[in-house]
């Protein structure tokens, strides 16, 4: 029972955090106002839905119970290079305005939203297979021919190869997967793998095997996002540029490059929380909409720029929400006086549940308006 | 016709998502099952748009797993259903453990949009249902198949839609005018021999029609279990809700209109 309901509430926390992960970077780190986080991970979703069905292909068949992790490498790079051209031409233009950055980042989200309505979806990838061999094509040369002067025609030249890989991987894809080759608004979705469907017994308890996966998948996300930032070199200097990007920029790191890098990463995991989501739900342009209010909610109540802050408000409103809206107070404690039992009976459904669940976070806000961990230490913009 | 359902005698669980159309459909089934001795342990709405349906599922269990399953009243929105559906298969209630959904809102087309294999073996409203054995059912999902492709299913809310325009041809041919009131009197009384059987306008504007319940099969598509004899005939204000019982409906006569006391 006990055992049950921590499970939700883990299980709950950690749809939370898998989806605000990528924004606790993003905005914690970097302080940009991404509305368009919710939108990066609709195109992971997508990913997921397109990647299934390509293993339905004769060619993949008899790989097709491996698709969902396959897909979760695909969903990190998608929605990666979408993340590193969005702040390549918008993002990059507009830092130190943030009210400019969230207008701009929400029509992003718009543009997003109509062209996985308009665009048939192997076409949409294929753009997307032409995107990431042109960003990354140039990074391979050599930096003797970098420094050429002619490298600028290398850079295009490459830019048509990517161009013409995309429209004929985009063309294939369509031809062979009949569903793909039409634009459609209509949701989409993701079927688990047989394995991955019912439930698993552990300790006499049964729990659904999605939840479990969804877990894993927050646990690795988190695990591999903390050893990047505290164990690589990378992760020194985007910590290095969070504290005091001048600073840091006299000592020789490339911000502009910190960034790209940070901005990526952060959407790469949007895609990631993608994967996750369309394994609850079905796969549709509205997708993130019904996920960034709780992103925002759960890094602003953690503290923003503080990982731990985010994964404790996740699983912190998680529980909360299982405890409140299940009504668990009530078996836990069956005779409590009435006026206190109606009142907690008033809130046990779910939406009532949201409405404690925003009311609870305003009063704690109130009384600590940093969050739960604030960011010690000095930022050079406070 | 519950008196010899296998759901007689077992405890109902509603779920909705939460605006008026299921909130409002659950306040006449919880009377309606009073009356017939049905008992409801409880309710839960989702909010639109919200997918997280664990809180829910717990509370399913809770209420219904001591007498060892029961029914589920599901009157979810869209993709809400997916959400559900997955979820709930998830968390072992099927139709093996004894956890049966009736649903008024999923048809052939959201059976196959959803997956038949998280739908196999619940249950489902509709007045039209494709596996309706008739030529005239037969003739309709064919002639749909050919205009739209033979992957297509073809569903209640199409078949409607596709009477409404032949009832509103026949109104129009009998007013001789495409003046709105004209053919709104003439469209009273109106009969078209629709895929589903006969159906008929009624003074207060809806449409009396053959009501089914199907099991979903394995493939999709429902096997239709149950059929009402003859057409239903439609009550606008519902005679098992105490706010509304003894009320009718009758635009042909203007001192009784919306709603008069029987």
């Amino acid at each position: 029972m006990l055992l049950d309901s921590l499970f939700n509430g883990v299980a709950i926390g950690s749809v939370l955090l898998v989806a605000a992960l990528g924004l606790a970077i993003v905005f914690g780190l970097m302080g940009v106002i991404n509305l368009a986080h919710g939108e990066l991970m609709m195109l992971g979703a997508y990913t997921t839905y397109v990647t299934q069905l390509i293993f339905k292909l004769p060619l993949l068949k008899p790989y097709y119970n491996s698709y969902v992790i396959v897909s979760i490498f695909f969903a990190f790079i998608v929605s990666g290079v979408v993340g590193i051209l969005l702040e390549k031409t918008v993002i990059r233009k507009l830092y130190g305005s943030p009210l400019e950055t969230l207008l701009a980042t929400w029509g992003v989200s718009l543009i997003l939203q109509q062209f996985v309505r308009s665009v048939p979806l192997a076409y949409g990838t294929g753009l997307v297979i032409s995107l990431i061999i042109g960003l990354f094509l140039p990074t391979v040369f050599s930096p003797k021919v970098k420094e050429s002067i002619n490298f600028k025609y290398v850079k295009f030249s490459s830019w048509i190869f990517a161009s013409l890989a995309g429209v004929l991987s985009g063309h294939l894809i369509a031809s062979s997967v009949s569903k793909l080759s039409r634009a459609s608004a209509r949701n989409v979705d993701v079927t688990a793998p047989a394995w991955m469907r019912g439930q698993v017994e552990i300790l006499g308890t049964a729990f659904p095997k999605t939840r479990l996966m969804i877990i894993i998948i927050t646990l690795i996300s988190v695990i591999a996002i903390t050893l990047f930032l505290n164990q690589s070199a990378w992760g020194m200097r985007i910590r290095a540029v969070t504290q005091n990007r001048e600073m840091s920029d006299c000592l020789g790191i490339s911000t502009e490059k910190v960034d790209v890098l940070t901005f990526g990463i952060g959407s790469g995991l949007a895609g990631v929380a993608g994967v996750a989501v369309s394994l609850l739900g079905s796969v549709g342009p509205n997708v993130g909409g019904n996920y960034i209010v709780g992103c925002f909610m759960v890094v602003v109540l953690g503290g923003v720029g503080n990982l731990l802050g985010t994964i404790f408000a996740s699983f912190g409103i998680g529980i909360m929400t299982d405890l409140i809206g299940a009504g668990r107070l009530l078996s836990i404690w069956p005779d409590m006086p009435l006026p206190l039992s109606n009142t907690i009976n008033f809130f046990a459904t779910t939406s009532m549940a949201r409405v404690m669940i925003f009311a609870l976070i305003v009063i704690f806000l109130q009384f600590k308006p940093t969050g739960l961990f604030p960011q010690k230490g000095r930022m050079v913009e406070s | 016709m519950y008196k010899r359902s296998p759901a007689a005698g077992k405890p109902f669980f509603l779920v909705g998502s939460d605006y008026v159309f299921p909130r409002t459909s659950n306040t006449i089934t919880k009377e309606q099952l009073k009356s017939l001795g049905g008992k409801v342990v409880g309710e839960d709405y989702l909010p639109l748009g919200n997918t997280e349906v664990a809180p829910i599922i717990s509370k399913i269990k809770k209420a219904l797993a001591p007498s060892g399953g029961g029914v589920i009243i599901n009157t979810l929105n869209g993709d809400q259903n997916v959400a559900f559906f997955k979820q709930i298969q998830d968390a072992g209630i099927t139709p093996s453990n004894g956890y049966y959904v009736m649903n008024y809102s999923i048809a052939e087309e959201e059976i196959s949009t959803i997956g038949p294999e998280f739908l196999e073996g619940h249950y489902g409203a509709w007045n039209y249902m494709m596996s309706i054995d008739t030529p005239e059912s037969k003739k309709f999902a064919a002639d749909f198949k050919a205009l739209y492709g033979s992957d297509r299913v073809v569903a209640d809310p199409q078949e409607s839609a596709y009477n409404m325009v032949y009832l509103w041809k026949q109104a129009v041919e009998e007013a001789g005018t495409f003046e709105n009131s004209a053919v709104r009197e003439a469209l009273v009384g109106q009969t078209f021999d629709a895929p589903q059987g006969p159906v008929e306008v009624m003074p207060n504007h809806h449409l009396a029609q053959t009501v089914r319940i199907g099991l979903i099969k394995p493939e999709g598509g429902f096997e239709i279990l149950e059929e009402t004899p003859g057409v239903v005939y439609p009550q606008a204000w519902n005679q098992f809700e105490p706010s509304s019982k003894g009320y009718a409906c009758d635009w042909t006569d203007p001192s009784k209109g919306e709603r008069y006391k029987l």
